[in-house]
């Protein structure tokens, strides 16, 4: 629970290239694992948190993300089932938000993880399912530029699949 | 031949063997019969001499020379194939390695997720595709090596379950998916299932029936099949009949099945409900019905949530069934009724009474809804709310679709009358007793189909208006209105009535009013509503006001009709 003293704290935040950021507690506690490692230091203002993890630019961008979304509620507990009931919708400004070239995508779903932000890896990887989505395995690899390395035994297995699949 | 003729053979030999390669669908060949001892011109000559006494049976020199020459060409064969067997290895082996090299470099941006998060987001499409998560889980394992592991050890991936899968593609998933998954089953109504029947698949899921999660049920549209199209009536029924018989027949239990979607269609002809009489669950939570209700039964016990969606122009098959449906849900919290055509008229009134004491939310959507076709006194749907009593209501979500609503300066009054004699009785009289009411939502608008036609910009003379009857809901704290015309609050309905103070003894409690999407709003339109609530007497109570996405009204004009010490 947050008082009134940490919405009015700062945090400083050291990227893996070594650049630091000073953001609002309640920006920086979007973030699980910058909630725990401020709960370790306690009061102390001065202490920078190292995040090796993340670069600069990749950091700057998740800021946004936790600046907008700040007051949001905590997200519940997840159960599997709500999951699937969940569409792969996502609110308009996160959709725009989300609006990066591919390896800059995959590098904030990367720092949504190791910073354990659960609402904006779901953002992520709900993007990429978006992409993923109702395409053959050749539009996939193309998109991803994933290369086709099954083995001709494999493959065959793949065909007699693929008739599953196709034949509905 | 000269040397080079040889060289040329030889090189044709390789040539050939890259063109066969290459051949579609290679890897699907029986190799061992197209190179079978059969297809050798040499060994079929001389089949009869591979036994022991072959030196018996060569009678004479030329027959002796052919096969040694025969066995020679097989020595020279199999020194070839030798050769290229260790030099195409060798071939594979580099190439093996620059294709990590390519890959790697490649395929960094999606390679560089760990299998947990691929994991997650294969969920998410397989998940989305519905009825189709079988064929996307299925497409996923065909794009690499990495992502068929993935999508393998994904058990959740394999948890749809389809009436038109393949017997060995059931089996396969079944496999898949491990021994705690939950699964989603559809069961479809379509041409296989008239022919075939649905047992087989519902055998193939006998192990697993107990682990449904959902059950969806849907038919093909029967237009698409002109002239047989009748073949194609009660689809959903039939197949619920003929699944509820199977359960029934081999003692199937569906003890995890929690929702229930069973997807009819609009203007489809359904006789009894499927009934089978057999208690197949009682854990049933969510219930979603399209222009289909099943019979009442002890399976619906459990229900907490129940959406349908019906067109209810013929009351005694619509809203009738609809009463006693809900009379088998003791435990309902949530009712949402999408309904069609609910302006018909009914002659057999007024219904039996039907109380829902569980029930604390209401969503009433009605569609398509035609105002100048509506009476009070014979309508349905009005005798419908009238009969339904649900004294524990906490949330009321009102929200009408009207389909040809006139603007024709004329009929402006007349319009209004109406208007207000209908929102009146969709909040009839027994809400007033309803005291843990906390929120009510109402909603007119242009039901013009997908999306919602724009709305058009007033006639000066336009004088509509929406009357909101604050006596039917005097419990309420939180009002939300949404509305293309003006919205003025009403004791009583009747123009000539409006502005009557309400009662001392009559206390409400409204403290917040949200605006919402009141598109043609204006200030003036803005002060009217505000007018009414202060000539009730009940605007010095309200503590909070909302305006949201009212193009035309600003906040600056908010604040000069109402100041800043309710926003």
């Amino acid at each position: 629970m947050s008082t009134t003293e940490d919405k009015t704290r700062k945090v400083k935040l050291v990227t893996s290239d070594n650049e630091e950021f000073e953001v609002d507690w309640e920006v920086a506690t979007r973030s699980v694992l910058i909630k725990h490692m401020l709960e370790d230091i306690g009061e102390s203002e001065e202490q920078a948190i190292p995040l090796p993890n993340v670069t600069a630019n990749v950091l700057k961008k998740v800021l946004e993300w936790c600046e907008h979304h700040r007051k949001d509620p905590e997200p519940a507990p997840e159960s599997s089932d709500d999951n699937r009931k969940r569409t792969l919708e996502i609110g308009d400004w996160d959709a725009k938000f989300i609006q990066v070239d591919q390896e800059m995508l995959f590098e904030i779903i990367l720092a949504a993880n190791y910073l354990d932000i659960k609402a904006l890896l779901d953002v992520g990887c709900k993007t990429v399912a978006n992409m993923i989505k109702g395409k053959q395995p050749e539009e996939i690899r193309k998109m991803f530029n994933i290369v086709n390395d099954f083995t001709p035994e494999e493959e065959a297995q793949i065909k007699k699949e693929n008739e599953w699949a196709e034949d509905r | 031949m000269n040397r080079n003729d040889g060289a040329v053979g030889l090189s044709n030999v390789l040539t050939t063997l890259e063109e066969a390669a290459r051949t579609l669908n290679v890897h699907s060949v029986d190799l061992r019969k197209v190179f079978g001892p059969e297809n050798w011109s040499g060994a079929r000559k001389f089949k009869g001499l591979f036994t022991e006494d072959a030196g018996r049976r060569l009678v004479d020199a030329d027959c002796i020379a052919r096969f040694m020459a025969s066995a020679f060409e097989m020595d020279v064969v199999v020194s070839m194939l030798d050769v290229l067997l260790e030099v195409a290895k060798g071939l594979q082996m580099q190439f093996r390695i620059s294709q990590e090299i390519i890959v790697a470099k490649l395929s960094k941006g999606i390679k560089s997720l760990p299998t947990e998060l691929l994991s997650r987001i294969f969920q998410f499409a397989v998940w989305d595709q519905d009825e189709n998560g079988g064929v996307q889980a299925i497409r996923l394992s065909h794009v690499s090596r990495r992502f068929r592991t993935i999508a393998l050890e994904t058990r959740g991936l394999w948890t749809t379950l389809h009436s038109s899968d393949a017997p060995h593609q059931l089996k396969a998933f079944l496999s898949r998916s491990g021994l705690n998954e939950e699964f989603h089953a559809f069961i479809h109504f379509d041409h296989r299932a008239i022919v075939l029947g649905i047992s087989q698949f519902v055998l193939a899921c006998h192990p697993v029936i107990s682990r449904w999660r959902t059950l969806t049920l849907t038919q093909e549209d029967r237009d698409q099949y002109g002239e047989s199209a009748h073949l194609y009536y009660g689809g959903v029924e039939k197949n619920l009949e003929e699944f509820l018989t199977i359960l029934s027949k081999n003692n199937l239990r569906l003890l995890s099945l929690e929702e229930l979607d069973i997807r009819g269609h609009r203007g489809d002809r359904y006789g009894h409900g499927g009934n089978s009489g057999y208690d197949w669950g009682s854990n049933l939570r969510t219930c979603r019905c399209s222009y289909f209700l099943p019979t009442p039964s002890a399976n619906f016990f459990s229900v907490s949530t129940f959406f349908t969606t019906q067109d209810v122009w013929d009351a005694d098959t619509s809203l009738v069934p609809l009463l006693e449906f809900l009379l088998a849900m003791p435990n309902l919290t949530t009712l949402g009724m999408e309904l069609y055509d609910a302006y018909a008229p009914v002659h057999d009134l007024p219904f039996t009474n039907c109380e829902r004491s569980s029930i604390t939310s209401l969503h009433l959507q009605l569609r398509k809804f035609q105002l100048d076709e509506f009476e009070v006194g014979d309508s349905g749907i009005i005798s419908f709310l009238e009969a339904l009593r649900i004294p524990s209501l906490e949330e009321l979500f009102i929200s009408i679709g009207f389909r040809d609503l006139s603007d024709s300066e004329p009929d402006f009054i007349d319009c209004t009358e109406t208007l207000a004699d209908l929102s009146r009785a969709l909040l009839p009289s027994h809400l007033q007793n309803y005291n843990l009411m906390t929120s009510m939502f109402f909603k007119i608008w242009v039901d013009g189909g997908t999306p919602p036609r724009e709305p058009q910009v007033r006639d000066p003379l336009d004088s509509r208006k929406l009357v909101v009857p604050l006596d039917r809901i005097p419990h309420v704290p939180s009002v939300t209105l949404s509305s293309f015309i003006p919205i003025v609050f009403a004791q009583d309905s009747h123009s000539d009535n409006i502005g009557r103070k309400i009662d001392s003894s009559e206390q409400h409690r409204l403290r917040e009013l949200k605006l919402v999407k009141c598109e043609n709003l204006t200030s003036e339109d803005f002060k009217q509503t505000v007018d009414s609530l202060q000539s009730l007497d009940v605007w010095k109570d309200v503590v909070r006001v909302v305006v949201e996405d009212c193009s035309r009204l600003s906040q600056d004009e908010v604040v000069d009709v109402i100041g800043r010490e309710r926003i």
